[in-house]
């Protein structure tokens, strides 16, 4: 019995020492931290002395036998030097090797199957505030005891480790930078801090190799000891330094990202700084706050920014090399000087350079892209998706008390609704526009928007329903956007251009061709002719190439439709011009006739019959070349299924007058036809104007000034090319003007003309006929 | 990483979160409830006190010609007792009363509002966010509208003299508080505090509540330690936050959250064993380590480096417990908001 009873006592205590001894790494670690962190406290309170070194070098012995893997007992016994030139650094050291000896540890463990041990490891690592670590201890939970799962679990571990540590060593690098702009930084904090983030930043090669990752071959230029060195001797430089320090750590991370989450990450940087001085310009005036709302949206939209180009920087090291090497210093001051100006709440300009500076940087030396590649019509199609999806998500979060990441799934669909659907509604139906954006914010009067539905912790029906108007403002909207020029209206531009244009040719060449009548001309007809189809297939060949070479920049999107428009316009003012200038009827005709005289007169030389075929190349290839750059804005507005319809029938009803007028003779009014084609063509203009007008505000190479009160049916738009703001009225209606304008011109010139002429007498007066 | 290891992950990921769904939701924490029943029976005491007091304050004031520079002129000895009484009531009532179950107030969704009402409320000229809805009438045609919290805004500064709006001067560079902004807020006070505690007994606590509540609350914790430092750094004080130091309402907090997690705690180690003792010895240390900011800031002067190194210490510690208060809910079944 009294065996038995010692049995059971023995049992006891080797149950009790087995117990405590499983404690015992919480609480050595928690003894080793207590001594870390009063060391840290005497060296920074000025009272480091040898009995503070003859501690930790104690502590750090007492923690020692805790180690059992190779690699982690590596770290560990690294030699330390705690004098006190040296303890700063060294203590900076030790705590962060304590971290990479845990996960170390924790990994050898799980290895080895004791999930109990590897749990302890875990809880003893250092987290940042927000990062989440649930799936890991969930997985050792579940899965971890099964062999099979083993590895994947490490796996899973091991990245959970690697982005706690980065994320802290970037937590800390932030706040190491700010106490030396704010002056509070002294040498022994900057010494023990950046030994610290370094040391974490080196995260073991076996826990890397585990995420396919390796460490950096070449060790950072600029390191810790140049920093202490630079603080000793009170340099001007110290924080440019940092910001170089920082970089070459972030080279050195692995990368985690996938390449979808690489690319989501970019274009949410580029959207972020868009937003920032919209959120600025409405969060403050003379340097106060006037809405802290948007001033924090602002500030907040700054350091997201920011922090997700440090998550970047590892991607870009592989992908964009020259790139960060030679801006990413550029990039990161740029981002440090615009946050700066934020807290100082210094002038909106200020900040829009700041903003514009660093988009450009990325945008032109990281090859970042603001917008969707694309035709308007694509980019509105799957923003529209991207939205819902990103909305749906936020509901669901929101639905489920994830409040914070409801707020950042809304601010990532606000972001993509304002840059690729509200900046194309604004210039087309302003109120809509407004109206939709209020829907992803504050909201109106009675109908809370998403932003206040998600602040003010709604339920039920309030907050599906603030996401519901949001859906049905973005439905509108993109239904209106998805639509540039009314197909149907480019057909009849189509029509009324190739009959315009056609009708001039068959008018020239028909006045050419009545000198040449009678057998003995037959060969400069033919000659002429054949000439006129050669313009006709050039003119076809120059469609096909511009077609081509316009898709080849269809990425360009609206910013192509932009600059083709503008050509367009140009060549419809020219065919207006000419409707009212007598020359170029005169002029380009009598030249014409001059070519064909000079022609004949040196008959059955191959120069006559080259200049023959000129003369009728000429006649049609001006029509046509102008046809054909005006047709690629159409195809560019309004798809080439509307075009092709238009070209058809043009070209149907120019051929049934070509017949008419070449094979049957027929004596058709060609003054009255030009007349009213020239009218048509002025209404095309006006259409044209006012949809490039909308194209250019869309673009932002115009700014929108909405009329207030003013609804126009949206009809108006897609016929007529005319949007409710002062810019899309305005402009439209100036053709009106420039014709007016120009007629009045031609008459006054004309008058005058015609007085010096009857002043100057009869010779004169047949000269000025021409 | 190869792809097929995302692909593994991924796998790994979803076999977890089916796991996770299959928990059922856990048991009550009654602990929790009689722990803040108790505070706010303390609380409602030292309000009721405080109306009396302040009563008996505006009474000195009336039978003065409701002059307060004659009133202190006439017995400036009662008047300094009757302030120093209603300091105290103050401060059962807040930094003693209230701070100490914030963390479970300000926490749980169905009391969240009083904690904007008493304590973390700011002015309409400060919002949208978290205003006040405070108004007091005084009796004298003049009201106090949404002008921030009633303790940290209105009291506090009326007694400490914190406001020159709350307080009248009565020389040598002496102010005291106007009567009637003090018997207002004190009835307010008294009829809220009433309320708070209507609303904790009818309050079912649940394990959920307790999860939910630190989940929001442990992240402040770091928010308070950024104040203390900047507080520190700052020559000039702003009128609130002098009653007592930070570190008091920084404990009250922790307080709160140690009451909490402690109903929790045997739900998570009997999952993981490993964690629970981690968030104990975080609670703990971060309680030491208050005690040593205390021990320093009596001891004097601190230099700027051993306030940044102190905050940054208190940072990691505070900033550690946030996820591991979510692994604790996951763990043991809980799906907590954040």
């Amino acid at each position: 019995m009294r065996t038995l009873a010692k049995a059971v006592l023995l049992a006891g205590v080797l149950g009790l020492t087995v117990l405590s001894s499983r404690a015992d790494v919480i609480d050595d670690v928690g003894s080793l931290q207590g001594v870390i962190d009063e060391s840290l406290l005497d060296l920074h309170g000025n009272r480091w002395s040898s009995e503070n070194a003859a501690r930790i070098q104690a502590a750090r012995a007492a923690f020692q036998p805790n180690l059992t893997d190779p690699a982690a007992k590596a770290i560990w016994d690294k030699p330390e030097d705690f004098s006190p030139a040296n303890a700063a650094q060294s203590l900076g050291n030790v705590q962060a090797r304590l971290q990479h000896v845990a996960a170390l540890q924790m990994l050898a463990a799980l290895s080895a199957g004791d999930i109990e041990k590897a749990r302890e490891w875990r809880a003893i690592i250092k987290l940042p505030k927000y990062v989440s670590a649930v799936e890991g201890a969930l997985a050792l939970q579940r899965l971890g005891g099964e062999g099979i799962h083993r590895e994947q679990v490490a796996q899973l571990l091991a990245k959970e480790y690697i982005l706690w540590q980065i994320t802290r060593a970037r937590e800390k690098s932030d706040a190491l930078y700010r106490l030396v702009l704010d002056g509070r930084a002294t040498p022994q904090l900057i010494a023990s801090r950046s030994a610290e983030i370094e040391q974490l930043s080196l995260i073991p090669a076996s826990i890397l190799a585990l995420v396919g990752a390796k460490p950096p071959e070449q060790a950072p230029e600029v390191n810790s000891a140049k920093l202490v060195a630079a603080a000793s001797e009170g340099s001007a430089d110290l924080p440019k330094l940092i910001s170089e320090w920082r970089l070459a750590l972030e080279a050195g991370y692995p990368n985690l990202l996938s390449a979808e989450d690489v690319q989501r990450r970019e274009r949410i940087v580029l959207k972020l700084l868009r937003l920032i001085p919209m959120e600025y310009q409405s969060g403050v005036r003379n340097g106060e706050i006037i809405i802290p709302l948007e001033y924090r949206e602002a500030k907040t939209f700054t350091i997201q920014a920011g922090q997700i180009v440090n998550e970047l920087m590892p991607v870009w090291r592989q992908t964009k090399a020259e790139a960060l090497t030679q801006y990413g210093s550029t990039l990161l001051a740029g981002f440090e000087k615009l946050e700066s100006g934020i807290n100082r709440k210094v002038a909106l300009s200020e900040i829009e350079s700041d903003v514009k500076e660093i988009s450009s940087l990325l945008q032109k030396e990281f090859g970042l892209a603001l917008k969707k590649a694309g035709t308007g019509a694509d980019v509105v199609t799957e923003t529209v998706l991207e939205i819902r999806s990103l909305l749906g998500q936020s509901l669901a979060a929101a639905m489920d008390g994830q409040w914070r990441k409801a707020e950042q799934l809304r601010v990532d669909a606000y972001a993509s609704f304002d840059l690729e659907i509200e900046s194309r509604a604004l210039p087309r139906d302003p109120q809509l526009a407004i109206k939709a954006e209020k829907t992803f914010l504050d909201g109106t009067p009675g109908r809370p928007g998403i932003k206040a539905a998600l602040d003010s912790r709604a339920k039920g029906e309030t907050l599906s329903g603030a996401y519901d108007h949001a859906l049905d403002a973005l439905d509108e909207c993109a239904a209106l956007v998805k639509v540039g020029l009314s197909p149907m209206a480019a057909t009849i531009s189509t029509i009324l251009i190739v009959s315009r244009e056609g009708l001039e040719a068959v008018v020239i060449l028909a006045a050419l061709l009545a000198g040449l009548r009678g057998p003995e001309n037959a060969g400069i007809r033919r000659r002429i002719g054949l000439g006129a189809w050669l313009a006709l297939g050039a003119s076809a060949g120059l469609f096909a190439v511009s077609k081509t070479l316009l898709q080849g920049l269809s990425r360009y999107g609206e910013t192509l439709e932009a600059v083709i428009s503008v050509i367009a316009v140009v060549i419809l003012l020219m065919v207006t011009n000419w409707v009212f200038h007598k020359y170029y009827w005169t002029g380009w005709n009598a030249r014409l006739r001059d070519l064909s005289k000079a022609a004949q007169r040196k008959r059955a030389t191959r120069w006559e019959n080259l200049a023959l075929m000129g003369v009728g190349f000429m006649t049609i290839f001006r029509e046509g070349f102008e046809t054909t750059l005006f047709m690629q804005s159409l195809i560019l507005e309004a798809g080439m299924k509307a075009v092709s319809l238009g070209l058809l029938i043009g070209f149907l009803l120019i051929g049934t007058l070509g017949v008419a007028v070449f094979a049957i003779g027929a004596k058709l009014p060609y003054r009255k036809m030009l007349v009213v084609t020239g009218v048509l063509v002025i209404f095309v203009l006006f259409t044209f104007l006012g949809s490039t007008t909308r194209l250019f505000q869309t673009v932002g190479w115009l700014p929108v000034h909405p009329i207030p009160g003013l609804e126009l049916p949206s009809w108006m738009g897609v016929w007529l090319g005319l949007y409710p703001t002062w810019e899309g009225i305005l402009i439209p209606f100036a053709t009106f003007a420039y014709v007016g304008g120009m007629w009045l011109f031609v008459k006054i010139t004309a008058r005058r003309a015609q007085a010096q002429a009857e002043e100057a007498g009869p010779d004169f007066q047949a000269a000025a006929s021409h | 990483m190869k792809f097929s290891s995302f692909l593994r992950v991924g796998v790994l990921t979803l076999a977890i979160c089916g796991a996770v769904q299959a928990q059922d939701a856990p048991a009550t924490a009654a602990s929790v409830k009689k722990y803040l029943l108790e505070r706010l029976e303390r609380m409602n005491n030292a309000s009721e006190d405080f109306v009396k007091n302040s009563d008996a304050y505006a009474a000195l004031v009336a039978a003065n010609g409701n002059s307060v520079e004659a009133a202190y002129k006439a017995d400036s000895k009662k008047m300094d007792a009757l302030v120093g009484k209603m300091q105290e009531n103050y401060k059962a009532m807040d930094s003693f009363g209230y701070e100490t179950v914030e963390g479970i107030v300000a926490g749980v969704e169905s009391m969240a509002d009083y904690d904007i009402y008493l304590d973390a409320g700011v002015p309409a000229s400060e919002g949208p966010d978290g205003v006040a809805p405070v108004v007091l009438d005084l009796g004298n045609g003049k009201k106090i509208d949404k002008q921030g919290s009633l303790f940290t805004y209105i009291i506090e500064p009326a007694l400490w003299g914190g406001d020159k709006r709350w307080v009248v001067s009565v020389g040598d560079n002496k102010t005291m508080p106007k009567p009637e902004v003090l018997a207002a807020a004190a009835k307010d006070a008294n009829k809220k505090i009433g309320e708070l505690v209507a609303d904790a007994k009818a309050w079912n606590a649940s394990v959920n509540d307790c999860f939910g509540a630190m989940v929001v609350m442990t992240p402040t914790l770091s928010d308070y330690f950024e104040d203390w430092k900047e507080s520190r750094y700052s020559s000039s004080k702003s009128g609130r936050f002098q009653a007592v130091s930070r570190i008091s309402d920084m404990r009250g907090i922790m307080s709160s959250c140690e009451v909490m997690y402690d109903a929790v705690k045997s739900g998570v180690a009997a999952k993981d064993k490993a964690l629970a003792k981690s968030v104990v010895s975080g609670f703990d240390e971060i309680q030491h380590f208050l005690d040593l900011i205390e021990k320093r800031e009596k001891q004097g002067e601190i230099s700027a480096a051993e306030i940044d190194e102190l905050a940054t210490q208190a940072k990691e510690k505070t900033d550690k417990l946030v996820p591991q208060i979510e692994q604790s809910a996951a763990v043991s079944g809980v799906k907590v908001q954040s």
